[in-house]
């Protein structure tokens, strides 16, 4: 930078002779970060999550998807998250924990690769509540469950160890968290590819729901509904369901159905008639205005024929949807032919962008969806029908589209078979990359399978 | 996996990935082999010491002043700063660093002052920065004779003072303080029935250089350390009650503030206060007047408010009279050691050298080393706060040697100096009598705990509210909504029946605005718990 | 902006900003982009005169250099007021270490940057005020001094003339290669006049960018009658009163209003003043625009055009009428709500500058149409005790007098006010002719104008609720 004799009268920008310039620059004392000199095992805490945040910050690829931690905590942690996490903790002797902080102490322990120490930790913990306190005990093994869970799939053994010295408490647990603990291992079996405690998981959760009394089930509305839609039906059966969908359509859709009237319906006079139940269902082709990559033909989707992965973004904010793109992208990778259809629609705004016409918004959103995702799919846009709101108020106010009204709207992810029969809408990897391969197997063994 | 890491990613966790690979031979290698796009920092150049023993400094600050007398100053005195600032807070805003250095150039012409300050730190702008201060000041003499003085002041030929901490909050790594810091809130939210916890804190350290005509050449280094951490209780049944953790507020102290031991019994306690809180019933003020009990935290925000600002001699001589205002103690010639403003168990002092006080500096912003000033005595006004100038007019008036009394500060070398009010202590009885005990003794009554103040321009009237529990045969029966006292200062300390004892003090900081241009400033206030005579409670949202 | 004829010495011009831009851009190498920068520079000249005497007079500048460094969604900050290499190179480094821990932000950078909207124009550089009338003000001063001698006050008071720059460069703004920027002055002056006594005092002040539409000798004038007709106080009994509030008064008492008015989205999320109640039919809440909220002769708005409004500019800044004949018919919000929630490319930028309608009439025409009431000069310290409803406390002060049978009978001493503005302009009886008032930039470091212009206002049960000492 050249001298610049203006400021010389005023500010100096660069003088050979400012003694600032050899004060300044932040020149404050070196420091490092002295891990040694912790004093309290939670700081450790501290140590996980910066150095957690600071992997996923700088990593470009997690930082594009950093709203939608697909899969979250049961990936296994970063090396450098647990290996400076075991660091910070092996100074803390485990044996003087304050046995208060047990649970978040194990957690940490884990977290750091340390499990032989976190499990003894529990047993001491659970040796000074005494085998006369079942309610605490129970209390233990349920958060030693949920964290082993959490922590990594290779811990299942332990986590269903706990699991299970959990029910054998008989009385102080209630039926209904039991299930719930089900569903919760039973998702991270789905999600594993660990299946040998699949089949004991069942058997023990539909003895379980068997035994519940209609007030147990009354005391917690909705629990049937979310556990047996959400948990074990989509994710317990998993291997039954693939398998009964590589034989034909009919055996699939039985098998549902059935667990869909054990389950379901009994618990909550639903009938497989009342529309709830919809697997098999046809769909009608989706409705766009706009197609990328362009549909001169105007073919139909879901294609007849193809199997078809349909993903719906919009429904609320459009960017913390897209971590589904991130698992349609892992399915389309095993199984090349599967047809990805991502439907969208116009909200008439696009981040910071001036208020564009459905055109604009329509080509920027299928030029975002597709790269981002890095996916070789179809993307329909809808062109939104809104109103205002009359007078100084001004809000846009989104209409339905023709695909909501179509029967799309309840759900944002539906695999479809070569038949346009909606197989499954869960938005579970392990269980949709199952079923896709049944399907796309299926297809080799026998194509002629009647609704 | 496609992972791209940059070479900050490395840096920030320093030893703790570097110590890591000893052990271990399948970590990320390119973490450390990672290179070169952060920019490299410079070495170090100067630390606090070397800034105190760098002549540089010393000869930029003689260079100003030659200056200055050179074109006709009666006196001159620079101040140069280099101040760092590091704001933390977790769970809301990242570290943010700021680093100034500024020098400024106070000249005394007529009896007027003339001052120019800028950021740079060359001698050729020390002789600009002379010449137009002194320009400014003999300008203003034009008219009429100027009418400024200076209290004598003992000349400090070179020294240098370093505030007393136990660790420099620069000295610390910020991500160690932040893994610190998220080890506390873990610590909280574990605690039953807490959630949200958040911490909030600002370090500051300041060199300061200080130069004048009459020969003083002082250094010195001063640390003003601030925090916040804040919770949200959940009672049993069901109610909420937002929280604080007490003792963190500014303080002349370093990163010690936070003492992880300490904050952790802190939080336990700020805990059960707020489960205490939560198990009372809330009911709205019965209008009327009550015998009170006030926390030394309390005590603290009502001192700060009321005796500390009206004592500040420059107030009570009209300097801020178009700014934050005057003084109720309106005659300062005739107040002086006979005024009575509190009750005889009343004696408050200011003193700038008080340990960890906030406002503590080894001499203020006119070289003048620090002394305990009793402002009151056993209830009856004794002294004033002030600097140079208007100890001189105390002097002309009262015709004794009065000195400063070393209030005058600067926040950085860009602004003029003004007095401000010094720590202040409340002395405590040897009573042995606390908030509690206080509460004990009261039959009907209420009890304040942590108040807002809000006064007029001359610290008279006063509207107070807080926490605010009623008393019921010595013991605390419920929680009183909306309500506040309506004071006047001299009746307020008038009415002080029982100071507690040294078990009761608390210090306080505050942080305040005065002058034209404005600027803020920190003192402590050691607040003791007391009990007065009945004062009068309203509804502070009913109108007139 | 329009451009200045003086010789721009004392605070940083468009090309050495530019300059320290390149600077960054080239310590920041291939991660410039990264990298976005704000220059703020500032010089003042101030005269402070206390007890019939100028006690100072100062010529200060400074400079803020804030360099942001984002990576990915997260943006670090570093900030130093030294313009040379090494400096900046430190406050980069901070920048890029405070980057490693902060909290993800909202991904800015979809495809496109926002889109280059109309940066206006407003009127906010005067050669007047930067020319530094250090002379002149001195001999205004010491002349206003004279008078107060000579009438054996006590004049108080301060003048300040300001300019400043602000600039700033964002690499995924609408102007990725070129640095925004803008100067500004700012004038005060303000006055205190005091019996020396103690009994008495009087106050006048206003601000404007230009020091010559302020009137120094006008001001002290004012003050110095304010204060003689402010003599031998008595106490009377709080209450409710008719009130003639003065210009300044208005304004004190108004601007708490500004908070409420400025947040869209929390009146749609239901907060009061201005939430509403649940629409099901649309699945939204109903704010309380288009309902009248006031009086319906008042209209509140801000319009930077207005030569007496001229605001810091930023893209897309425009007039904003807040509440037109009593009617709420605009609630300020960003940009991005705008987007979303009305498919608009229109922020309401939220600004403590307003201008409120007024009428004709004098402020002594009020007087002589009161029976009893009391007139206010300002009230000082207003704070906001209950936000549902935007009640505040503050206190009166230098000049409050009683009016009876048309005329003022005497002077009073203060009182606290327990007051919300929605009451006060919900009780209108008169207004006068709208006129600026004092509102100077406090902080120089966040410049930020807001002049203010309101008229007199004559109200009827306004809420005084106890006495204060302080004269």
């Amino acid at each position: 930078m050249r001298r610049n004799p203006l400021i010389l009268s005023g500010f100096a920008l660069i003088l050979g002779n400012n003694i600032a310039a050899s004060q300044t620059r932040f020149e404050w004392p070196s420091s490092k970060i002295d891990i040694q000199s912790y004093k309290y095992w939670d700081s450790c805490i501290g140590v996980r999550e910066r150095v957690g945040d600071s992997v996923r910050f700088h990593n470009d690829e997690i930082a594009d998807t950093l709203h939608y931690k697909v899969n979250n905590g049961k990936n296994k942690l970063d090396d450098v998250i647990v290996s400076s996490t075991r660091l910070c903790l092996e100074k803390f002797d485990v044996n003087k924990v304050d046995l208060e902080d047990a649970i978040a102490f194990h957690q940490l322990l884990l977290d750091a690769g340390m499990d032989s120490m976190a499990h003894e930790l529990i047993e001491r913990k659970a040796s000074s509540i005494g085998i006369g306190n079942r309610k605490a005990l129970a209390g233990l093994f349920d958060s030693a469950m949920n964290a082993s869970i959490n922590a990594m799939p290779v811990r299942f053994q332990k986590s269903i160890e706990y699991y299970n010295r959990y029910v054998a408490l008989g009385d102080a647990v209630g039926p209904s968290r039991k299930i719930y603990l089900l569903a919760l291992l039973s998702g991270s079996v789905a999600n594993s590819s660990d299946s040998v405690y699949n089949r004991v998981l069942i058997e023990k959760a539909a003895e379980l729901a068997e035994n519940l009394s209609d007030t147990e089930w009354n005391d917690k509305p909705g629990l049937e509904l979310s556990l047996f839609s959400q948990g074990l039906v989509k994710r317990v059966y998993i291997s039954e369901l693939s398998d009964s969908l590589l034989r034909n359509f009919e055996a699939y859709n039985n098998y549902l159905a059935t667990l869909f009237s054990t389950h379901i319906t009994r618990k909550t006079n639903r009938s497989l008639e009342s529309g709830y139940y919809t697997i098999g269902q046809a769909l009608a082709p989706v409705t766009g205005h706009y197609w990328i990559p362009a549909n001169p033909e105007g073919k139909s989707f879901p294609q007849k024929g193809a199997i078809s992965l349909l993903i719906f973004l919009n429904r609320g904010k459009r960017t913390s949807e897209l971590g589904v793109l991130v698992l349609a992208k892992r399915i389309k990778e095993r199984y090349p032919e599967l047809q990805v259809v991502i439907v969208t629609q116009t909200l008439g705004h696009l981040n910071d962008l001036n208020p564009p016409k459905p055109e604009q918004e329509a080509e920027l959103l299928g030029k975002y969806i597709r790269e981002f995702s890095q996916l070789d799919a179809q993307v329909v846009v809808y062109d939104t029908d809104f109103f205002k709101l009359p007078g100084y108020d001004r809000r846009r106010i989104n209409l339905p589209t023709e695909n909501d009204l179509a029967g799309y709207e309840k759900a944002r992810l539906f695999l479809v078979d070569r038949e346009g029969r909606k197989i499954s809408s869960g938005a579970n990897e392990r269980e949709l990359e199952y079923l896709t391969g049944a399907l796309f197997r299926r297809h080799v063994n026998d194509t002629q399978t009647t609704r | 996996m496609n992972k791209h890491f940059s070479r900050r990613a490395a840096i920030s966790h320093g030893t703790v990935s570097c110590a890591a690979f000893v052990g271990s031979s399948v970590l990320y290698p390119q973490i450390l082999l990672a290179s070169g796009r952060r920019p490299k920092v410079p070495e170090c150049v100067l630390d606090g010491a070397q800034f105190s023993q760098d002549p540089r400094i010393r000869a930029l600050i003689e260079k100003g002043v030659d200056a200055a007398l050179r074109q006709r100053a009666e006196y001159c005195d620079v101040r140069i700063t280099h101040t760092k600032t590091r704001r933390m807070g977790i769970g809301s805003r990242p570290v943010l660093d700021e680093e100034e250095i500024s020098v400024g150039v106070r000249c005394l012409v007529g009896g007027y002052w003339g001052f120019a300050s800028s950021p740079v730190w060359t001698e050729g702008e020390m002789e600009r920065l002379a010449t137009i201060a002194t320009k400014q000041a003999i300008a203003n003499g034009k008219m009429l004779a100027g009418q400024v003085k200076l209290a004598k002041s003992e000349t400090i030929r070179n020294a240098n003072w370093t505030m007393p901490i136990a660790i420099d909050p620069f000295s610390v790594h910020p991500n160690q303080i932040v893994d610190q810091f998220v080890g506390l809130l873990e610590f909280g939210n574990r605690q039953p029935g807490c959630r949200g916890f958040t911490i909030n804190t600002r370090f500051k350290c300041q060199d300061k250089a200080f130069g004048s005509s009459e020969g003083s050449y002082i250094t010195q280094r001063s640390y003003l350390t601030d925090g916040q951490i804040k919770f949200v209780f959940n009672s049993t049944e069901g109610k909420q009650v937002a929280s604080s953790v007490e003792g963190l507020s500014p303080a002349g102290v370093g990163l010690e503030m936070f003492n992880e031991d300490r904050i952790r019994s802190e939080i336990i306690l700020a805990i059960d206060k707020a489960r205490f809180i939560s198990s009372l019933p809330s009911l709205p003020i019965d209008v009327g007047r009550y015998e009170t009990v006030l926390s030394s935290s309390s005590t603290a925000s009502l001192l700060s408010g009321t005796v500390g600002k009206a004592t500040e001699l420059d107030r009570i001589l009209g300097f801020e009279a178009n700014a934050t205002g005057t003084s109720y103690l309106k005659d300062p010639q005739s107040m002086l050691n006979s005024e009575i403003i509190g009750s005889k168990d009343v004696t408050i002092s200011a003193d700038r050298s008080l340990a960890e006080g906030a406002a503590t500096v080894g001499w203020d912003d006119e070289g003048v080393a620090p002394r305990k000033n009793n402002l009151i005595t056993n209830g009856i006004l004794t002294g004033f706060q002030t600097n140079r100038e208007t100890a001189a007019w105390l002097n002309d008036s009262k015709s004794i040697d009065i000195t400063s009394t070393g209030c005058a500060y600067a926040d950085y070398g860009i602004s003029t100096p003004n007095p401000f009010s010094g720590n202040l202590t409340m002395k405590s009885s040897e009573s042995g009598e606390n908030f509690q005990s206080m509460i004990e003794s009261i039959k009907d009554g209420i009890a304040l705990d942590g108040i807002n103040v809000d006064l007029d321009f001359q610290q008279s009237s006063g509207l107070a509210s807080g926490l605010t529990y009623k008393i019921k045969d010595g013991k605390i029966v419920s929680l009183l909504q909306g309500s506040g006292i309506l004071f006047r200062a001299s009746e307020l300390w008038k009415s002080v029946k029982s100071v507690g004892g040294a078990n009761s003090r608390k210090s306080i900081g505050f942080e305040y605005s005065k002058g034209e241009p404005s600027k803020t400033y920190a003192h402590t206030v050691v607040g003791v718990s007391l009990v007065t005579e009945p004062l009068t409670y309203i509804d502070i949202t009913r109108k007139g | 902006m329009r451009q200045s004829n003086t010789l721009i010495d004392r605070i940083i011009s468009k090309s050495q900003s530019e300059e320290v831009v390149g600077t960054i851009g080239q310590l920041a190498g291939e991660d410039k982009s990264r990298v976005a920068v704000q220059i703020l520079s500032w010089w003042q000249g101030e005269s402070r005169w206390t007890r019939n005497r100028i006690n100072i007079s100062s010529d200060r500048r400074d400079i803020r250099v804030i360099i942001s460094w984002r990576t990915n969604n997260i943006v670090g900050k570093g900030t130093t007021n030294q313009l040379d290499k090494e400096s900046l190179e430190g406050a980069l480094a901070v920048a890029q270490r405070s980057s490693e821990i902060g909290n993800p932000q909202k991904r800015v950078d979809f495809y496109t940057p926002p889109p280059k909207v109309a940066i206006p124009e407003p009127l906010i550089w005067s050669d007047n005020t930067y020319k530094d009338p250090l002379d002149e003000r001195v001999s205004t001063i010491s002349s206003l001094c004279t008078r107060a001698e000579e009438d054996r006050l006590l004049s108080a008071g301060y003048m300040e003339v300001r300019g400043g720059s602000m600039a700033t460069f964002e690499p995924w703004s609408a102007w990725p290669d070129s640095v925004q920027y803008t100067m500004y002055t700012q004038a005060q002056c303000s006055t205190t006049v005091r019996h020396p006594k103690g009994d008495a005092s009087g106050w006048a002040g206003l601000s404007s960018f230009d020091w010559a539409s302020i009137n120094p000798e006008k001001i002290s004038g004012l003050a110095l009658d304010k204060c003689l007709q402010s003599l031998n106080p008595v106490a009377i009994e709080p209450g409710r009163y008719t009130v003639i509030l003065e210009p300044q008064a208005v304004a004190d008492i108004v601007s708490p209003l500004m908070g409420p008015l400025s947040n869209r989205q929390g009146a749609e999320r239901g907060d009061p003043p201005f939430g509403g109640v649940y629409e099901p039919s649309a699945n939204v809440i109903l704010s309380k625009l288009g309902l009248r909220i006031v009086d319906e002769r008042i209209t509140l708005s801000q319009d930077p055009s207005d030569p007496r409004l001229g605001i810091m500019p930023k893209p897309g800044l425009e007039k904003i009428t807040w509440i037109k004949n009593g009617v709420l018919t605009a609630l300020g919000h960003l940009r991005g709500y705008g987007l979303e929630k009305l498919n608009e490319n229109n922020a309401e930028f939220p600004r403590q500058s307003y201008a409120m309608s007024g009428g004709t009439t004098s402020v002594s025409d009020m007087i002589e149409s009161t029976k009893r009431g009391i007139v206010v000069t300002r009230i000082w310290n207003v704070s906001t005790i209950q936000q549902s409803s935007v009640l505040c406390t503050g206190v009166t002060r230098d000049g409050l007098w009683l009016v009876e049978n048309g005329k003022i009978s005497k002077a009073i001493r203060n009182f606290r006010i327990t007051e919300s503005p929605l009451f006060v302009l919900n009780q209108i009886e008169d207004m006068g002719v709208p006129i600026p008032v004092f509102n100077p930039v406090k902080n120089p470091y966040s410049p930020q104008l807001w002049p203010v212009i309101v008229p007199a206002v004559k109200a009827r049960d306004f809420s005084f609720t106890s006495t204060v000492d302080a004269v």
